[in-house]
């Protein structure tokens, strides 16, 4: 296996009124070839972040980004914008969670994946309208010929997320970056859109990095499983493992609080992770989930918990950490 | 997609008896009088008013500043329709001649406003240091009462048709500049154009691609408003004289002629602001209509 996107000790911080804001605290992974990551977390632990700052997708003005991001060994956060623009569409591409609004609501479908496939490859407007053709056919659009030529409203919310896959993979990406792509449409379309995704991917080889809060989305469609919290990396492993085996108290109780239809009301209610994430702002010394655990200890408060391997592959960042022997 | 070829109209079993459908065209346009009334009689107005000022010298008019000291203050007659003013120039040709300034007005200031708030309006959404030192010019601009700022410019210069127009523009470009500003910065933050970026589009395409289309239905809809607010500044700059030289007749200044003897020849006053009036109303009849067709959540869906 090789490294398509290596990301090391990624740093993301917001300039605001309230002084600057750690929205990302040193998060490393890699993504193999030909792979899935799923980069998992609730809202504001910095996961959509971190994939906006793979393709520099950033205000420039107002935020900073260190570290290192690599793709295939060149480095992309000091690239210049020439370099950036050639990346972006072109080896990395990137499905966003609005469906409806990522589409221009002015530009007739067809015309929207040409342009995609015209601003990276050499060929003319009827060529790239074949190819646009071409790929609404294999994401899955009844009727290919007569959507082309509508506008995006005329089409569900499920299409649109089809015409938004179909975009991300106009120039075969190495890498297709989906940030919630499921999160706006209702269930059955869901499972639509990820059968649709494994298809892609095992047609095109091309890695994905999915972005997600939703765990069942995880087991659906993910090699390896990257766990966020409060702008840090928490634990990482295959996906098998991290749902069998969680190490850190964070990924047990998202996975205790998945609901699950063989449960019965004798089973009591649902648990929850008591409280909420902390903001950026507001994160202190020692472990960031210290105060809502209910393993913590006085050292949790004191310092941070560091890395480190519960299993090969398998990294949790707890100073209570729990290895294999897991019930 | 056979079905789609018949006409959708004539789902009836009664299949001999095909009502002899009027022609496609016909029908298309009794739809869209039918959707969009305001735009039709808006439009039919302007339409009037546009062909008399291109066909003033053939319409039955004589020179409209054709003095007669014989023939003054004649009441409407076959020989004058509207009458004769103080001057025995006939009033009816002044009135023709005078929809030329008023159309050539309005034409010209809705057109140069909207390419300068154009311009203005990308200018300041473009960055935040060009934002608030551009806005802030044309909110001084905007404190100033137009009329005050359009007569300012007027004893600046010359009086002419050309600084008319200059000055009227230079009072509305600030309010389609506000409008483009607003629509680009909305523009801006919308998750298509993030998506374009991410595609690997450049500003440029961008611009061209996602945001001037865009910009264009506001567009539309503000110069309908400018040329009315232009044809009103005109005709009041020529009522008061900073306008239009009395020697070229104007609605605005037909009626400042004609004030003096209002009370007694009432139609020396009533005719140029009788076109006046129906003109203003043409143009924002037509604006309203633009505004709610061209309101994409007021788009039909298929």
């Amino acid at each position: 296996m090789t490294a398509v996107l290596e990301v090391q000790n990624l740093e993301v911080s917001f300039a605001s009124a309230a002084g600057s804001i750690r929205a990302v605290r040193g998060v490393s992974f890699v993504v193999e070839h030909a792979e899935t990551l799923a980069i998992v977390g609730e809202s504001g632990s910095g996961k959509s972040v971190t994939a906006l700052s793979l393709m520099r997708l950033h205000n420039a003005e107002r935020t900073t980004v260190s570290g290192s991001i690599k793709f295939k060994g060149t480095e992309l956060l000091d690239a210049p914008e020439t370099q950036m623009r050639s990346v972006r569409g072109n080896a990395i591409g990137m499905i966003f969670q609005e469906p409806m609004s990522s589409l221009n609501p002015l530009m007739k479908v067809g015309d929207q994946i040409a342009e995609a496939i015209l601003l990276h490859q050499d060929m003319s407007g009827s060529e790239a309208r074949r190819r646009a053709l071409k790929l609404l056919i294999q994401v899955g659009i009844a009727d290919a010929e007569r959507r082309m030529r509508e506008y995006p409203h005329q089409l569900s919310g499920g299409m649109r997320q089809r015409v938004m896959i179909a975009m991300a993979m106009a120039c075969d990406p190495e890498i297709l970056i989906a940030d919630e792509p499921t999160t706006a449409l209702d269930v059955t379309v869901q499972a639509q859109i990820l059968d649709l995704m494994r298809e892609l991917k095992t047609r095109t080889g091309s890695s994905i990095v999915i972005i997600t809060h939703d765990l069942g989305v995880v087991s659906e469609l993910a090699d390896r499983v990257v766990i966020m919290y409060a702008g840090t990396k928490v634990e990482e492993g295959l996906t098998e493992e991290i749902f069998s085996h969680p190490a850190h108290p964070y990924t047990l109780g998202l996975l205790t609080a998945i609901p699950s239809l063989d449960r019965s009301r004798h089973d009591g209610p649902l648990t929850e992770i008591p409280g909420h994430v902390p903001s950026p702002s507001q994160i202190r010394a020692g472990c960031s989930f210290a105060a809502r655990c209910n393993r913590s200890s006085s050292i949790c408060f004191e310092s941070e918990p560091k890395l480190e391997a519960v299993a090969p592959g398998h990294l949790a960042a707890c100073h209570h950490k729990r290895g294999k022997p897991f019930p | 997609m056979n079905h789609q070829a018949s006409p959708p109209c004539v789902a009836t079993p009664l299949r001999a008896v095909e009502l002899p459908s009027r022609p496609l065209v016909i029908r298309k346009v009794l739809k869209f009088i039918k959707r969009h009334p305001q735009i039709v009689a808006g439009a039919s107005i302007l339409l009037v008013v546009a062909l008399i000022a291109v066909f003033a010298p053939v319409l039955g008019t004589v020179d409209p500043r054709a003095l007669s000291v014989t023939k003054r203050l004649r009441p409407p007659s076959a020989e004058f329709w509207f009458g004769t003013d103080a001057l025995g120039r006939d009033l009816y040709s002044r009135v023709v001649y005078g929809a030329r300034i008023s159309v050539s007005v309005s034409i010209s200031c809705a057109f140069l406003s909207c390419l300068g708030g154009t311009i203005v309006g990308m200018i300041s959404a473009s960055g935040r240091w060009a934002d608030s030192a551009v806005m802030r010019v044309m909110d001084g601009f905007m404190s100033i009462p137009s009329m005050l700022l359009a007569i300012a410019l007027m004893a600046a210069t010359r009086g002419s048709i050309g600084t008319v127009i200059i000055a009227i523009t230079v009072v509305e470009i600030p309010r389609v500049a506000r409008v483009i500003r607003g629509v680009m910065l909305a523009l801006r933050e919308m998750p298509f154009v993030e998506a374009a970026i991410a595609a690997g589009s450049t500003t440029p395409k961008i611009i061209i691609r996602h945001l001037v289309p865009a910009v264009i239905s506001p567009l539309t809809v503000q110069a309908t408003y400018v040329a009315s607010a232009a044809i009103i500044i005109e005709a009041s700059l020529s009522f008061i004289g900073a306008g239009t030289p009395p020697t070229i007749p104007s609605w605005g200044n037909i009626m400042a002629d004609g004030k003096a003897l209002w009370q007694v020849k009432p139609q020396l006053v009533f005719i140029p602001a009788a076109f006046l009036g129906l003109t203003i109303l043409g143009v924002n009849l037509l604006g309203d209509g633009l505004r709610d067709a061209l309101d994409p959540r007021m788009a039909e869906r298929s």
